[in-house]
Formats: structure tokens, sequence, C-alpha cells
């Protein structure tokens, strides 16, 4: 009888440590592999690219007296200053993406066509949608900063 | 095996983990939290509060496109509070920058004024820039020297380092060697046009502080300059990008195309004082022109001292106007090894320093021969007259051991006399008969050959020198005198006969430079015949004529040759010498 104890006491400690180390390997091995998963969904889209930042600050409010209407080539986006307050439309057509002419009545896309009135909305032409406004605010050293990441509904001015 | 798997499986889990860490939690975004919850506490209203609160950290940067290639600067990820106005007493990354007139962030970025590497998030690589990084940040005082790329105007007042160090790189006779296009176009240092681009500063103030710092064969002489004088210079140099960023490819490279003046404009060395000077007799202009024109950065005079050239003091003793404007327009006509660049200054300069030198009082010569050779001898040949005087190494042929007594007990004393009194032509020995006349050069020998030299020459045996060539110059006598040369001279003399032979490096004193023309003009036919025939004893020069068999007519053929190598033997047939080959060895062949 002593015999068969002894080994079963041997089998038993054996496959203990044999369980851990399994365990451990397991473990690790599949906690990585969830991690290397989860890295690919996380970390799939670059932090930043080389393009134009979609936050910029274009200056003071008093260098934008009443009526202008600015357009910025390089942001693609038109500086509006009413008695309202100011905001900042869109300069990129929503048809196929061309950068849009300022005209006295609004803007004109020279690719096909499309016309919108001074707020952006669409007159005529095959463009889709009117044209985009962008979140304006007041950054800390008194300029107005734009970010062209968040839209805003059409005729929310900054007041100033 | 278990257990190893089981190990590197943790270890691959952690590893991942301080990736995820890393780029969850990295510094920047702690930064831009911190500054969000700041600015969120000083906030106008509650628009803008809950604004900040719903910002997420993201990567800032600022694309510079006008001037020159494309940067993308993204100090603001940490930095992101330099235009906001209410952080002017904040703890770094988070301090506002001082607001310059005219200098949108948006447009000039960062790296533009403080270099460093704008793409790096990580403090380290955007600061330092890792090893390679030819730009780290700029200590605050050197930022000017980036300012100057655009503001090119001359003397720009806002930059004082760089007005300081251009002066500097003008009075240490920095121009003479290097070219800085536009500026100077001296060819015996490397270009510096682009070197603030291409080298980092703490390398140029290194290089400066120690020319051999990084290069142990270096020649260029170090200059005595304090640490203030070190940095204005550094940063003159760091100014020098090759051109500015701020004009148009096109009339950068109309500038370039400029033709290299034959000299450089007065004005542009000496600075505003030109024209006064202009204005003063010779002599007067000279004196103001000396320390202008870079002399003291190697030569002594009064109380300067380079430490790398001659003792001007005696020159007006020493030297005639003709040999001073030949050595100014070219140093090596005069004195083949010397170190001193050629002058790319206009002649009147020369002459008006020429007069200034000659027209001064020598300093008082001491009575005794042991304070002349102190005050004479000791710059070159050393105080115990072992030829490693402080200026020694950058003299060729090197001054000679005066405490060898195999070299100085084989000389005539006449000899020497005359050495003393005469100079030795074709080197930096100088002529001193008029300082010390007859007698006195007598005398400063005499100590020299009990005092100096230490212990008792060899005995001579009789020697049979004639007194002029017995073969008469011809071409085929300077055929069979390169035959012998290059069979048993070249080894030291080299293939060129320039004391550069492949056994030179050991040799010291060096082997003669057979092309030093004025030597070889200014000594007599038995001196070439005695040292070839019985050698130079002292030397490393063996007894030719014994050694190699040569007799007196091959000494002479070998003489006619080296004649031949300055111009010495009848032009006609001189002409017709062909240059030694530098391949193959006549009389080696098989």
């Amino acid at each position: 009888m002593t015999v068969p104890t002894q080994r079963t006491q041997d089998r038993e400690s054996t496959v203990t440590r044999r369980r851990v180390l399994a365990l451990t390997s397991l473990f690790g091995l599949m906690g990585a592999s969830v991690l290397a998963g989860l890295s690919n969904l996380l970390f799939f889209k670059p932090r930043v690219t080389y393009g134009e930042p979609s936050r910029f600050r274009v200056g003071t409010p008093e260098s934008f007296p009443l009526g202008t209407r600015l357009p910025l080539a390089r942001q693609r986006v038109t500086v509006v200053r009413t008695e309202s307050g100011m905001a900042a439309i869109s300069n990129t057509c929503t048809h196929l993406g061309c950068v849009i002419a300022t005209t006295e009545a609004g803007f004109a896309c020279p690719c096909h066509g499309s016309r919108f009135d001074a707020d952006g909305v669409v007159l005529g032409g095959p463009a889709p949608r009117p044209l985009p406004w962008f979140k304006l605010e007041l950054s800390p050293n008194g300029e107005v900063e734009i970010d062209t990441s968040t839209p805003v509904p059409t005729g929310t001015y900054l007041q100033v | 095996m278990r257990v190893a798997l089981a190990v590197i499986s943790v270890i691959v889990l952690a590893l991942h983990g301080v990736v995820f860490e890393n780029q969850l939690h990295a510094r920047w975004q702690e930064h831009q939290s911190e500054y969000f919850a700041q600015a969120g506490k000083i906030a106008p209203n509650e628009a803008v509060r809950a604004a900040l609160a719903s910002r997420k950290p993201a990567i800032e940067q600022v694309i510079v496109r006008s001037f020159g290639a494309e940067r993308v600067d993204r100090c603001t990820t940490c930095h992101i509070a330099v235009d906001d106005p209410r952080f002017s007493e904040a703890n770094q990354p988070l301090r506002t920058h001082p607001a310059i007139p005219g200098h949108k962030f948006e447009t000039f970025g960062c790296t533009l004024c403080h270099d460093g590497q704008g793409r790096a998030v990580q403090a380290k690589l955007a600061h330092e820039g890792g090893e390679d990084w030819p730009w780290p940040m700029l200590p605050k005082a050197m930022i000017e020297a980036n300012c100057v790329q655009c503001h090119t105007e001359p003397e720009w007042s806002h930059a004082p380092h760089v007005n300081a160090g251009r002066r500097l790189f003008f009075e240490r006779a920095c121009y003479t060697c290097h070219t800085i296009a536009g500026l100077s176009y001296g060819s015996i240092g490397p270009e510096l046009t682009e070197v603030g681009r291409k080298r980092r500063f703490d390398y140029v103030l290194a290089k400066i502080e120690n020319p051999r710092a990084s290069n142990p064969t270096s020649t260029m002489p170090r200059q005595d300059l304090t640490a203030e004088q070190r940095m204005d210079l550094a940063i003159f140099l760091k100014a020098q990008q090759g051109g500015s960023i701020s004009r148009a490819p096109l009339a950068q490279f109309v500038a370039g195309q400029q033709q290299r003046p034959e000299w450089l404009p007065v004005e542009r060395i000496v600075g505003p004082d030109a024209e006064r000077i202009r204005l003063l007799a010779p002599a007067a202009q000279g004196e103001a022109l000396v320390p202008k024109v870079g002399c003291f950065s190697c030569h002594k005079l009064d109380g300067h001292d380079g430490g790398v050239g001659p003792d001007l003091a005696y020159t007006n003793s020493q030297r005639d106007q003709a040999w001073l404007m030949r050595h100014f327009e070219d140093p090596k006509s005069v004195v083949p090894g010397s170190v001193m660049p050629p002058y790319p200054l206009p002649r009147e300069v020369f002459e008006a320093l020429s007069a200034y030198l000659l027209g001064r009082t020598p300093p008082a010569l001491p009575a005794g021969p042991a304070e002349q050779f102190a005050q004479l001898c000791s710059r070159c040949h050393g105080t115990a007259g072992k030829g490693d005087g402080v200026i020694a190494k950058y003299l060729d042929p090197q001054p000679r051991d005066l405490s060898k007594a195999a070299f100085m007990k084989t000389k005539t004393r006449d000899r020497l006399v005359a050495s003393l009194m005469n100079g030795v032509p074709g080197t930096s020995m100088a002529p001193w008969g008029h300082v010390l006349g007859q007698q006195g050069a007598e005398r400063l020998v005499d100590y020299v050959l009990t005092e100096v030299v230490k212990g008792a020459g060899p005995k001579l045996a009789h020697r049979e020198i004639p007194g002029h060539n017995p073969v008469p110059y011809s071409a085929a006598s300077v055929a069979r005198g390169q035959a012998t040369f290059l069979n048993r001279c070249w080894g030291c003399h080299g293939k060129k006969a320039d004391g550069h032979g492949p056994n030179a490096e050991d040799i010291v004193p060096r082997p003669r430079n057979l092309r030093n023309g004025p030597f070889v003009r200014g000594v007599a036919y038995s001196r070439l015949h005695e040292s070839i025939k019985y050698g130079v004893q002292g030397t490393a020069m063996p007894a030719a004529g014994f050694d190699f068999a040569l007799d007196d007519a091959a000494i002479g053929d070998l003489i006619n040759f080296i004649y031949s190598l300055n111009g010495l033997g009848e032009s006609a047939s001189a002409a017709k010498v062909a240059a030694i080959p530098s391949t193959s060895i006549p009389g080696n062949e098989r």
C-alpha cells in the first residue's frame, strides 16, 4: 500500500509543477497575442501625418474688419466676419473636392459650376451638400483658432 | 524547456505591456493633460472650461514651408503653452515663449531659430537629436547665428556675437587659410562656407579650442583665445550655412558664381576703420594694420605672441623691402617649407606693413652671449638648444639641434659663424649679422660650442673636395645624376627629391628638400659635394662617396641633377630634363 501512495504523491507534485508552468506560458502568450491584436486596432491609424494641421490660429479678431471674406489657400477655409461675428467656411467643394472660388454672391466652383450663397448653402450645380462650417474659438493669446476637424452647424458665429 | 518557455512568454507579455504604456501614457500626453487642467482652472467662462475638458492630447505640429527645405516642427506638442500669455511663470515645458513681433509660430516654427529635431516628440530626441543629428538645440546665446540667416544686413546690431566672431575671423588670420564664399578665399584649410549646417556646433567649438581634438594631424595653429572669443567665433561659424534661406535658390546660385577676386578689400577685413587708416603715412598704416590683418595670430611682436611664427622685432636688420614684398606675395618663394599662407591683400597693404616693420627700432641687445642666446635663438632652437623651441614644430626644415656634438663639432667655426651672420637661405634661419656684428656672432658661436654642445665630436680625416664641378652641365650628365639619385638617394630624399622619401618619417633631422631653390642656390658647390662624398655627421646622411662608391664625377652628375631641379643649370639643357617618373625607377627594372 505504501508504494502506490508514494507514487501517487510523486505524480501529483510533478503534475502541479508542470501545470503551473503550462498555465504561466499560456497566460503570457495569450496575453501577448491579445495585446498584439489590440495594438493592430489601436495603432492602425497614424497619430499624425505631414498634412496641414487641422487646428491653427489666424490672427486677432481686430485684423478681420467687418465684411471680411478671406480665403486661406493652404488651409482651404474662408474666414468670414459679419455683424453676427466670425465664422470659418470650408473652401472644398462638396461635389468632387475642387477648391472653390469666392465670389460676390458667395462661392462658385470652377470645376462643374456648383454655386453657393454667402453661407455656403447650395444654389445650383451638382454639389449635393452645403459647405461645412468649422468651429472657431478664441485662444488664450487673443487669436482666433480654427479647428477644421470639428464641423459646426451652418450659421454658428463666434461672438467677438 | 518548460521553464524557459514560461519565462519567455512572461517577458514577451511584459514587453507588449511596455509598448502600450509608452504609447498610451507618453510624456507629451501628460504635459498636454496638465496644460488642459491648469488652463481649465483659470478659464474665463464655463464654455471654455468645457472645451478644454473635452480636448484630448494630440500631436501638434507646424509645417514650415517658407524657408528652404520643408520643416515639420512638433515642439508645441509638449510646449503647448508657447503662445498662451498666462503661462509666463510656469515651469518648462509649459512656459510662454517671449513674443517676437512679426514672427508667428505658424509661419516660422521652432527649429528655424532653435535647431533640434522638430519631428521628435520625446524630449531627449527632440533637443539633442541623437548622436548623428547635425543640429542639436542651440544654447540661448547661439540662436543669433540662425537669426542672421535672414537678417543678412552687415553688422546687424541684434547679433553682437556674430559680429565679434567675424572680426576675430579676420584678426586671427582664419581668412588666409579658410574659404567662406563671398567673404574669404583661402585654400589651405577646409572650406567653411557651410560649416554651420554640416558640423555640430560642439564639434566646431572643440576644434577652435584644440585644432587636434578631432584630427591629430591638423596643421591649424592653436589660437590663444578666451572662452568668450571662442564662443563668438563658434557662433559666427554656426552662422555660415551656405547662403541665406530667405533668398531664392536662383539668387544664391548667381551669387555663388561670382569670380574669386585677386585680393580682398581692406574694408572687409579692417571694418569701418579702413577709411581712417588709408589717410595715414605708410609706416603708421602698417602699425594700424598689423593687429587687424592677422599677423599676431602667429608672429611675435612687442607684447603679442601667436606662438607659431618668428619674432618680427628684428626685421629691419634682417630683411629688405624686396625680400619682404616677395615674402608677402608668396612666402614659399623664399622659404619653401613656410607654413605662412599667402595673404589675399592688395599691394598697398604689403607696402605699408613693410614700411612699418623696416622702420621699427629693434629691441636692445643683451650684453652676455647666454642672454643673447635666450633672446634671439631659443624661440626656435629651444632654451637648451636642442632644436625644440616653442615654434620649432611649425618650421621646415626644423631648427638644428645645437647640442649635438657629432654635427656641431665636425663643422668649421667659420661655417657656423657664416650661417649665423648670413642666415640659411630657404629656411627660417634669419641673418643675424647686423644685429650681432662679426665679433658678437663669433662670441655667440663660441658660447654655443662650449656651453650648448654636449660632449666631443668625432675626429675627421683629411678631406679632398673639388672647388667646382668636375663635370660640365649637360643633359647627359643630368640623366646620369638622375639615374644615380633614383638608385641611391630617393629612399630618404623621395622620388621627387622633396625630402619626403619612405624612410624620411623616422629620420631627425629630416632629409633635405632638394627642391628648395633658395637653399640650393645659396650654398657653394663644394659644400654640396662634401655633404654627398663624406656624409653629414650628426645626421642620417651617409658618406655616399664611399658607401655607394661614387667618384667625384658621379657626384658632379648628381649635383647637376639637383641643379636641374631648381633651374640652375644652363637654361637650354635644363629645359630638356625630364620630370622624374613617379611610378618606375630606371635601373631597377627587370
